[in-house]
């Protein structure tokens, strides 16, 4: 095994957050390493989002756009968290409001191609704002560590001191020594069969930070976004069609029926289709229509967009020439639509409010590491709407920044050889293994127990299944889990293998957490308590390892300024009130 | 299918040791670490739908690593 790098910051993931955390570390002057499971810049879901900067409008006015200057952070503040159902760590938001505007300048400044919406939001894409962030980075002193699988973390007693890793295309196992450790490594989506982002995000290091002693917050909480394409094949996992309907087309169930406004109140209906919040009520109302039995073939809903009149689709196609929209050719799909034909789609798993426990320094449990961006938990409480773009610049800089002066006159601590041997010997044992479970058929099994039990609607029946079905693998299946590739070389077997033993972990956290809480709220849906209640449940649950056992606790909602109204209440009251709050 | 389904099907139900890119592919045309040669011509894997007779092979002109993984995607 070898030692690879010795480095101040140790940065993982090269999604926007940690690409803007390197920066910031880079331009403190100490040394920073960039790690990325696939290729700098390629990896994460960054680059596929829409993408939205927002930020308020005096913010922006300030900045030099057209702002509204009655529209001021503190109104900014107050509607992230009571979109997140009050259960947003209000530090974390203060924070994210108030650097919003400085972070959206040097994006402008740095050369990204935008509109401005007028209001709060800056629009983008994904690749454009990669680019931007990548090409900045190429400007400093970074050292790029490409197709490396962190697996873990090296602790000496409450101090990061490092990760082992290792490099996908040598097979090798590889130690990697750093003063101090940025998580950027994005969701943990990929633990589920249907979901909009990139392969990479198995969170790898939500498994790996509950081991080494950190806490996870919030695991419940999972945006699914509706509207992804269940077919053709070439096109599955795609959300076009769910940009396309915040402007046009219906939804259909499998009569053809549109479904929506029978579902919801018209208020309801009119924020469904104009902001973000669409993608949990979307998400709820398609689930179901297809419990009910009403589904598609393929077990989702139908976007159609047969009552839009032609000149207003050539008017919509100025706003995508050719049909072209981030990197794709989806004129194809339009001219079928166009015929009067409605295309597949489902909810897919989309984005994790929860994970790894921050302050508003990005700052864990554990002395030298800090995680930003989506792998973090707890800034969006129990429902995103505001943009995460700007959650990964805001916290980007910030963790890069903490783990910067961290670092700073601090002679590096040795790792624990112990520590290392005994991580190595578990990375290599599905090669000892003399089992008969198979990786490829056990990622399958592991994902359909979070298709089937973790989705949009949970029960405590079906909740309970599944955390038997995960710990059950865990013990009995791991130890059996063999690979037949003896090549080290590129062994998708046995990465997959090792990918397995932390998305367990991750969905034991999550499903347990969801059993936990014996409510409703925002994202997290239960069948068997759907009243959300604000007199007993305004707290964060925690999940963390203690004598080896995950443990779960709940702590109040972190509140500095903004107190929640009290009562219970059903699914559609709490988006009625939070309209009215919200001065739509 | 897509060429991406098919290598999966391999990998899953044929032999675990074949090497394709899918570690973090993004599956959705924007990373292009799935660029392979699909029947002579160069496509992305899992953008890119297949019936009859296929035939894979991996970039010309890149360093292979192992079947159709290459340096520097």
């Amino acid at each position: 095994m070898s030692e690879i790098v010795s480095t101040d910051v140790l940065v993982i993931g090269s999604g926007g957050a940690g690409l803007r955390a390197a920066i910031e570390a880079a331009d403190l002057g100490v040394s920073t390493a960039l790690v990325s499971y696939g290729a700098t810049g390629k990896s994460g879901a960054t680059m596929l989002a829409g993408a939205d900067v927002t930020l308020d409008g005096a913010g922006a006015a300030r900045i030099g756009l057209s702002g509204n200057e009655g529209d001021t952070e503190e109104k900014f503040f107050h509607d992230i968290i009571v979109q997140g159902y009050y259960l947003n760590n209000q530090r974390l938001v203060q924070t994210y409001v108030r650097d919003a505007p400085v972070r959206t300048k040097e994006l402008i400044d740095w050369g990204i191609k935008y509109s401005w919406d007028g209001k709060r939001a800056l629009l983008t894409q994904g690749v454009e704002l990669n680019r931007v962030l990548t090409e900045q980075t190429r400007k400093r002193k970074i050292a790029f560590l490409d197709d490396v699988y962190v697996t873990d973390l090296l602790t000496q007693g409450n101090t990061v001191v490092g990760v082992v890793g290792v490099d996908v295309n040598l097979g090798e196992v590889q130690v990697f020594k750093a003063k101090s450790v940025v998580v950027a490594t994005g969701g943990w989506q990929r633990a589920y069969s249907f979901t909009s982002a990139p392969g990479g995000n198995t969170g790898a290091m939500h498994g790996a930070a509950l081991r080494a002693g950190a806490s996870l917050v919030n695991m419940e909480m999972v945006t699914f976004c509706p509207n992804v394409i269940l077919w053709p094949p070439a096109l599955r996992g795609d959300i076009f069609p769910y940009i396309l309907i915040e402007r046009f087309g219906d939804l259909l169930e499998k009569h053809g029926r549109p479904f929506l406004r029978d579902e919801y109140d018209p208020k309801i209906y009119r924020i469904a289709t104009s902001t973000e919040w669409n993608k949990l009520i979307f998400s709820l109302a398609c689930t179901r229509i297809v419990m009910r039995g009403d589904g598609s073939p393929r077990g989702g809903t139908y976007y159609s967009i047969k009552t839009v009149p032609d000149n207003i689709l050539e008017e919509a196609e100025k706003e995508y020439p050719g049909w072209r929209w981030l990197r794709t050719d989806f004129s194809s799909l339009m001219d079928w639509l166009k015929a009067g034909n409605a295309v597949e789609v489902a909810p897919a798993a989309h984005y994790m409010e929860g994970g790894i426990l921050v302050d508003e320094h990005a700052a864990t449990a554990l002395k030298g590491l800090y995680a930003a961006g989506e792998c973090s938990g707890g800034l969006f409480g129990a429902n995103r709407v505001a943009s995460a773009i700007t959650q990964i610049l805001v916290q980007g800089a910030i963790a890069g920044k903490s783990a910067a002066e961290f670092s700073k006159n601090r002679q590096p601590k040795e790792a624990n050889n112990k520590q290392i041997d005994e991580i190595q010997t578990r990375l290599l044992s599905p090669f000892r293994n003399k089992g008969h479970v198979r990786a490829p058929a056990l990622k399958k099994r592991v994902r359909k127990i979070a298709d089937d039990y973790l989705w949009v609607l949970r029960n405590e029946h079906g909740l309970k299944i599944g955390i038997s079905e995960l710990e059950g693998i865990l013990s009995k299946d791991i130890p059996q889990l063999s690979i037949e590739t003896v090549t080290r070389s590129y062994n998708k077997e046995w990465i997959d293998a090792l990918e397995i033993e932390s998305t367990l972990q991750v969905l034991l956290a999550s499903a347990r957490s969801a059993l936990y809480r014996t409510e409703s709220r925002g994202v997290h849906n239960r069948s068997d308590f759907p009243l959300t209640n604000n007199n007993t449940w305004l707290r964060e649950i925690v999940a963390r390892t203690v004598g080896g056992k995950l443990t779960l606790s709940s702590r109040p909602a972190t509140v500095t300024k903004l107190k929640s109204p009290k009562g219970k209440f059903s699914f559609e009251q709490g988006i009625i009130r939070a309209v009215k709050e919200l001065g739509e | 299918m897509t060429v991406m389904d098919v290598l999966d099907y391999i990998y899953e139900n044929i032999d675990p040791s074949i090497a394709y890119h899918s570690h973090t592919s993004c599956h959705r045309r924007v990373c292009a670490r799935c660029n392979v040669v699909i029947n002579n011509k160069p496509g992305l894997s899992c953008h890119t739908e297949v019936t009859g007779d296929l035939t894979i092979d991996p970039l010309p002109r890149y360093e292979v690593i192992r079947d159709l993984v290459v340096k520097g995607l």
